[in-house]
């Protein structure tokens, strides 16, 4: 089994999380949603996975290619 | 008497140019996952198309009876061939032969491959592996001088910018004037793991006290998110096709027309999906690319720079057959806003496609400018100037659809306002100088200052203003020429690629392209 860092593709604030560790995910599926420019934008899992980590909290800020959540798959 | 031993020592000659740098080299070549120069010309061209010139131009070595004993060729191969019928130039390095170091070459064989696109104004594609052609302290000890740099050939290679198309592979590890020459291009590919470019590699970059690999400094992908390249692929031959296809789309030169592929889908086709393609919630993004593909020929979406400046996506393809230039916003990023590097991405592509007289498509969402402390130390409003600058300039047939949103400065750069304003909007379409909900607090200061409850007054201001954000009352006012069916967009785009072609003027443009 192979981890993979999720980076922010953007500099933002953390919205929601609607995964936890240990939650299966499947490919596209919303693990956190930043806001920025007063949009939602998902930070989806790339593959087929479970989370092994959420490195950030609502609330946050978070700055481009900062590492959200790790993943394995 | 016939010259039939001339003619077969040119023969052996020419046999020992295609032995390369020799078996050994050869091996380590294909041992580090590449192919060969020779190969690699092979595979990029049509069948059997390889015309070469200068083969046996290289270092023969002689006995005492000045009889051949020995032959290493120069390691720049180069001639013409076909893509898809047409004709272009190809070069490439050969790093059996030695890493593209000045001392290895005939300098002026890669001039003449560029000379030769420029004045037969075919398209140039580079294929490096090496230093392509800059110095090596070696040469002080051969030379017994050193000398004052200048950049050979560059004359020519920025002139081919501006009047055919350039294509930069890298398929080697890529440094100094080898890396300069991948990006002097209109298309440049770097091979995932077989590919790294540098100013200078890691030993160079070791004596400045940092440690690195060549994967560390100047990996594909670290390339590419830099906009140093547009694009990274897994394999050289897909490298090759990537070429081929997007050479399919551009005019032999600026003296000619992007040529009208073939005609594969019904311009009038509607996708239902498209009216419910923008959520209704102004906060949700959706998949722009998804809509590109649909409203574009099957099959015919080519985005490059994906990785670099992702808030716009950049992009050939094709409207009833006919090549056009695709710009459009991606929500994901950003929501569309102009980010410093969105904006370096729009600026080359807008300057990109006028070169090429490629019509372009807008697809537009896009909330103004990215704002923030990292927006300003970014220089984004120089960056987005610039871009505004290239628009200006831009003489091609330009059609923007709004597909949602409109604001500000950037937003207003959807089109040149001074032309006719080929224009639609989408009923999603939101627009403004400022967006209502970041608006009211600077409009509405001393009026919120002075209330009780200043978040319930915010509240009702804001519900009164949105009142006045129907696209009909823009409409009304003919301040948005036309509100379409989102799925008549693709008839009414393909109407516009054939108005459009009669219109594409052939010539070197007064702005062409700069890497």
């Amino acid at each position: 089994m192979a981890t993979k860092s999720i980076r922010c593709p953007i500099s933002g604030t953390v919205f929601q999380i609607h995964k936890a560790p240990g939650d299966s995910v499947v490919a596209k599926e919303a693990v956190v949603t930043l806001e920025c420019m007063k949009m939602e934008i998902p930070i989806e899992a790339p593959s087929t996975g479970r989370v092994v980590s959420i490195d950030v909290r609502e609330g946050d800020s978070v700055v481009k290619d900062q590492q959200v959540f790790v993943l394995e798959i | 008497m016939t010259w039939q031993p001339e003619i077969d020592e040119l023969r052996r000659r020419e046999q020992l140019a295609r032995e390369m740098g020799g078996k050994e080299k050869i091996e380590r070549q294909r041992a580090g996952g590449k192919l060969t120069v020779r190969e690699r010309i092979d595979l990029l061209l049509d069948g059997n198309s390889f015309h070469e010139i200068g083969a046996i131009a290289g270092k023969g070595r002689y006995d005492g009876e000045g009889r051949l004993t020995g032959f290493t060729p120069a390691n720049f191969v180069m001639g013409r061939g076909r893509i898809n019928g047409r004709p272009v130039v190809v070069g490439g390095d050969d790093f059996t032969v030695r890493g593209g170091a000045m001392d290895a070459a005939i300098s002026s064989k890669q001039i003449y491959a560029e000379r030769m696109a420029n004045e037969l104004r075919l398209p140039i594609v580079r294929l490096i592996d090496g230093t392509g052609g800059g110095g090596s302290v070696k040469m002080l000890e051969t030379d017994g001088r050193t000398y004052v740099p200048y950049n050979q050939g560059w004359d020519l290679v920025t002139d081919n910018l501006a009047k055919v198309p350039v294509v930069g592979l890298g398929l080697g590890s890529v440094a100094g004037l080898g890396s300069a020459r991948l990006v002097s291009a209109h298309y440049s590919v770097m091979v995932r793991e077989i590919s790294q470019m540098f100013i200078a590699g890691p030993p160079l970059v070791a004596r400045t006290g940092e440690n690195t690999t060549k994967e560390e400094l100047g990996g594909s992908e670290l390339c590419a998110r830099a906009g140093a390249v547009d694009e990274v692929v897994e394999s050289e031959i897909e490298a090759f096709a990537r070429t081929r296809q997007f050479l399919s789309y551009l005019p032999s030169s600026v003296f000619d027309l992007p040529p009208r592929g073939p005609i594969t889908d019904e311009p009038n086709r509607r996708d239902d999906w498209l009216i419910g393609a923008i959520p209704r919630d102004r906060r949700k993004v959706y998949d722009m690319r998804k809509i590109v593909a649909t409203l574009l020929d099957t099959d015919s979406f080519f985005e490059f720079g994906r990785l670099y400046g992702s808030a716009a996506i950049t992009a050939l393809g094709r409207l009833d057959g006919w090549p056009v230039a695709v710009l459009a916003s991606d929500p994901y990023f950003y929501g569309g806003g102009w980010t410093a590097d969105a904006a370096i991405k729009i600026t080359r592509f807008i300057d990109f496609a006028n070169t090429f007289h490629l019509p372009v498509v807008n697809l537009v969402d896009v909330p103004g400018f990215l704002i923030g402390r990292q927006a300003e130390v970014d220089g984004t409003i120089r960056h987005g100037a610039r871009a505004l600058a290239a628009l200006y300039q831009a003489g091609v047939p330009w059609c923007s659809v709004l597909v949602r949103r409109a604001f500000g400065v950037a937003g207003a750069a959807h089109a040149n306002h001074t032309r006719l304003m080929y224009r639609y909007a989408w009923p999603s379409g939101d627009w403004g100088s400022l967006p209502v909900e970041g608006g009211i607090e600077a409009a509405y200061r001393a009026e919120l200052a002075a209330a009780e409850d200043a978040s319930q007054l915010r509240t009702d201001i804001e519900k009164n203003l949105n009142r006045f954000r129907s696209p009909f009352l823009t409409a009304e006012s003919f301040l948005i020429e036309e509100i379409i069916d989102p799925r008549d967009t693709r008839r009414l785009l393909c109407e516009f690629a054939n108005l459009a072609a009669p219109l594409r003027t052939p010539g070197v443009v007064a702005t062409s392209y700069r890497p």
